[in-house]
C-alpha cells in the first residue's frame, strides 16, 4: 500500500480530536454528493425534456412542408410528389390544408388551426390514431377530431355537433366577407402530448377542408416525412433546389429554432446554477482539510521527523481530498443514475400541462454528461485540496514538537 | 577515531519582531561515531536548538555541519527527509507517537517510507516491540500505553531503520528513576551491540555515567570541561 494514502486515510478518519471533525468530513463528503446527484439528475431532466419536446413536435408535425411563395395554394400536387419519387430519405408525402378559424360549441367559441388531411395519408393516420383518446377517426366528411384540452374548454364531447366558422364565405350579399360556418359532429378526441397541440388543433378531412375554405381541391401545402428526422434541413434544401421557383420549404428544426435555442440556454443556466453547488462543495473539502490540518499540526511534524518529506505531506492532503471527492462523488452518481431511473420508470412527478410544454418529466441521461459532470467536481475538489496540503506540507517540524 | 558530525561556526538567531534573539553563537564541533555523547547544560542554553539542526528540521543561520562529509543544510527538502529517514532517529520527552495509529504501526511507520513494503515493516516492527519486551502491547493504540512503554515503543520507532544516529531530547525526562535507567540501558546495549552513534540531551547528570563524553552548552557556546 502507498503510505501517503495509509496516512491519508488514518488523517481522516482516524481517532479525530472531536465529534465535530468527524461531522465536518460527512458534510464535505455530502456537499460533493449533493452536487453530483443533483447535477446529474437536473441534466438529464433537461436532456429528457429536450429530446421528448423535440419528439413530439416531430410527432405530430410533419418533418418537411412544401409551400408556394405567398401561401398560394398548389393545385399540382400530384407531379410533386412524382418527382419527388427519387428521394429515398422521404417517407411519406401527403397534401394538407392548413388555416384559422372559430369553433363554436353552445356558448363557448374558440380559435383554432384547422388542419384538413387525407384519409389515405396512412402516416398521419397512424400518428393520430397513437394519440386518440376517446372515439374514433372521422369516416364522413363532416366529422371532426380535436386535442382534449380544447374539448374540455369547449366542454364538447364525442358524438357533440360544434360548428366551426371560416372566413372564406360567400362575398354576394354586400362585397365584405361574410364568415362561412360549417357543422361537424365530434368524432374523436386525441391527446398528442403537448398542450400547444392539445389546446388548438382540430383535424376534419381534407376533401371538407378544400370546400370550406374555397380551396376547390387544391391544398395549402404538402407534409414530407423522413427517415433521419435530424437532416431535415438538407433534405428540405434539395427538395427546394429540385422544385423551383415558386415552391419553397419548412422544416421542424427551423420552425422551432428558438425554442431549441430557449431549451439550450435553460440547460447551460442550470448546469452554472448546479455548479455553485460543486463549488460549495469545494469550500466544504477546503475547511475540512484544513480542520485537520490544524488539528494534525503536531502528526504532521513527528512525520516529518520519521523522513517525510514535504511532497509527501502534500500527497497525503490530495489524497485526504480525493478521498472526499470520490466517496462523494461515487455515491452521487449512483444514487443520481438512480433517480433518473426512477423517474424515468415510473414517471411519479406530474407537470401541469399548461405551464410546462409537457406533462410529464422526461429523463434522458446522456453518457457525456454524465462524464463531463464527474470530470468537472474530480477537477474543482483537486484544486480546493492544493491550499490546506501546501499549508500542510509546509509545516515547520520543530514547532510541532515544541508545543504539547 | 572519525567524526560522524563535524560543526563549524554554527550559529542560529531567532527574529521576533523587531528583536533578534541569538540562541547559538558559533559553535563548533566533533560528534565521534559510535560513542554516547552527553548534551547538558541550563535551560535555554540552546541544546534542542543545536539539536534539531543536527536533525535538519531546522536551519542555521550561519555556518556548517557536515555529516560524513556532506553538507546537510545544502540538500534539498527530499534529500533531507530521506537522510533523516535512513539515517537519523529520533527520541523526544515526549513519546510524540502518532495517536491513530497502532503501536506496530508507529513503529513501522519511518521503514514503510524506506522500503514502501507494508508486510516487511510490519514484520520488522513485531521483531522490534517484542525485542523491547512489548509483544503483548502491538495492537494497542498509545494512550493505552504507560508512560514507560510508550517510551519504548518510541525507541522501537527510532530504531526501525537501523540508523547511524540517535537524537535524544530529553529522553527521560518525563519517566521515574527505574525507567529511565531502563531507557538507558537499553540504549547502552543497542550502542555495544550495533556500534550506534547516540547524542543525548540531559538534565539528569546521574545519567553520565552510561556516556562516553559529556559536552556543556550554556548560553550558546559550548564550555570546555
Ligand atoms: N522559534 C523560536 N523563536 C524565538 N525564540 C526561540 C525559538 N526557539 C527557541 N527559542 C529560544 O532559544 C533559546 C534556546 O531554546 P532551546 O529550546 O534550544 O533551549 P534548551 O537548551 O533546549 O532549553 P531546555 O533545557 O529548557 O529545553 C530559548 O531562549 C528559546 O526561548
Ligand atoms: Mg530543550
Amino acid at each position: 500500500m502507498n503510505y501517503s494514502f495509509f496516512i491519508a486515510v488514518k488523517h481522516l478518519f482516524g481517532a479525530r480530536k472531536t465529534f465535530f471533525g468527524y461531522i465536518v468530513t460527512a458534510i464535505s463528503i455530502g456537499g460533493v454528493f449533493i452536487g453530483v446527484a443533483a447535477l446529474i439528475v437536473v441534466l438529464s431532466v433537461m436532456n429528457g425534456f429536450q429530446k421528448d419536446v423535440k419528439e413530439r413536435i416531430v410527432d405530430v408535425n410533419s418533418h418537411i412542408i412544401i409551400l408556394k411563395y405567398f401561401n398560394e395554394p398548389i393545385d399540382d400536387y400530384k407531379s410533386i410528389k412524382d418527382s419527388l419519387k427519387e428521394f429515398d430519405d422521404i417517407v411519406s408525402i401527403t397534401p394538407f390544408i392548413y388555416s384559422k378559424g372559430l369553433i363554436q360549441f353552445e356558448n363557448w367559441t374558440n380559435g383554432v388551426i384547422i388542419r384538413g388531411f387525407s384519409n389515405e395519408d396512412s402516416v398521419t393516420y397512424g400518428i393520430m390514431k397513437k394519440h386518440l383518446k376517446f372515439g374514433k377517426f372521422p369516416q364522413k366528411d363532416d366529422e371532426l377530431i380535436l386535442g382534449v384540452d380544447l374539448a374540455e374548454e369547449l366542454r364538447v364531447h364525442t358524438g357533440d355537433v360544434v360548428r366551426i366558422a371560416t372566413p372564406f364565405g360567400s362575398t354576394e350579399t354586400f362585397g365584405s366577407l361574410i364568415p362561412k360556418v360549417s357543422e361537424f359532429t365530434v368524432s374523436g378526441i386525441f391527446d398528442a402530448g403537448m398542450y400547444q397541440y392539445n389546446a388548438e388543433l382540430v383535424y376534419i378531412p381534407l376533401r371538407k377542408a378544400s370546400e370550406i375554405f374555397g380551396l376547390s381541391g387544391k391544398v395549402t401545402g404538402l407534409e414530407i416525412r423522413i427517415k433521419d428526422i435530424y437532416k431535415a434541413p438538407q433534405v428540405a434544401k434539395r427538395i427546394e433546389k429540385k422544385l423551383g421557383y415558386p415552391y419553397r420549404t419548412n422544416n421542424w428544426i427551423e420552425l422551432n429554432g428558438s425554442l431549441f435555442a430557449a431549451l439550450a440556454l435553460e440547460k447551460k443556466i442550470m448546469f452554472l446554477l448546479l455548479l455553485l453547488v460543486i463549488i460549495v462543495a469545494a469550500f466544504n473539502i477546503i475547511t475540512t482539510l484544513i480542520m485537520v490540518v490544524m488539528e494534525k499540526t503536531t502528526q504532521i511534524g513527528i512525520l516529518k521527523t520519521l523522513g517525510l518529506s514535504e511532497r509527501d505531506i502534500l500527497r497525503v492532503y490530495i489524497y485526504q481530498g480525493l478521498i472526499i471527492n470520490i466517496i462523494g462523488t461515487i455515491s452521487g452518481l449512483i444514487v443520481g443514475l438512480f433517480l433518473c431511473f426512477l423517474l424515468s420508470k415510473y414517471k411519479f412527478i406530474d407537470l401541469p400541462g399548461e405551464v410546462y410544454l409537457l406533462d410529464k418529466l422526461p429523463v434522458d441521461v446522456q453518457f457525456l454528461d454524465v462524464i463531463f459532470v464527474l470530470i468537472l467536481t474530480s477537477i474543482v475538489s483537486i484544486v480546493s485540496t492544493l491550499y490546506p496540503a501546501y499549508k500542510a506540507s509546509k509545516m515547520d517540524p520543530v514547532k510541532a514538537i515544541k508545543y504539547e | 577515531m572519525s567524526s560522524i558530525f563535524k560543526v563549524f561556526n554554527l550559529k542560529k538567531s531567532f527574529q521576533i519582531k523587531d528583536k533578534r534573539i541569538d540562541v547559538l553563537k558559533g559553535i563548533n564541533l566533533e560528534i565521534e561515531e559510535g560513542k554516547i555523547t552527553f548534551i547538558l547544560g541550563p535551560s535555554g542554553a540552546g541544546k534542542s536548538t543545536l539539536l534539531h539542526i543536527l536533525g535538519t528540521l531546522d536551519s542555521p543561520t550561519e555556518g556548517e555541519v557536515l555529516f560524513k562529509g556532506t553538507r546537510l543544510h545544502s540538500l534539498d527538502d527530499k534529500s533531507k527527509s530521506r537522510w533523516r529517514n535512513e539515517n537519523i532517529g529520533f527520541i523526544f520527552q515526549s513519546h510524540y507517537l502518532l495517536n491513530e495509529f497502532l503501536a506496530y504501526e508507529n513503529v513501522m511507520l519511518p521503514h514503510l517510507f524506506l522500503t514502501k513494503n507494508f508486510f516487511k515493516s510490519k514484520k520488522k516492527s513485531f521483531e522490534l516491540l517484542d525485542s523491547l519486551s512489548l509483544s503483548d502491547r502491538v495492537f494497542h493504540k498509545p494512550n493505552e500505553l504507560s508512560g514507560g512503554e510508550q517510551q519504548r515503543v518510541a525507541i522501537a520507532r527510532a530504531l526501525i531503520n537501523d540508523p547511524e544516529v540517535i537524537l535524544a531530547d530529553e529522553p527521560t525526562g518525563n519517566l521515574d528513576s527505574k525507567n529511565s535507567d531502563m531507557v538507558m540501558q537499553i540504549f547502552k546495549r543497542i550502542n555495544r551491540e550495533s556500534g550506534k552513534t547516540f547524542l543525548i540531551i540531559t538534565h539528569n547528570e546521574e545519567l553520565i555515567k552510561y556516556g562516553d563524553r559529556v559536552i556543556k552548552l550554556v548560553d550558546g557556546v559550548i564550555e570546555n570541561s
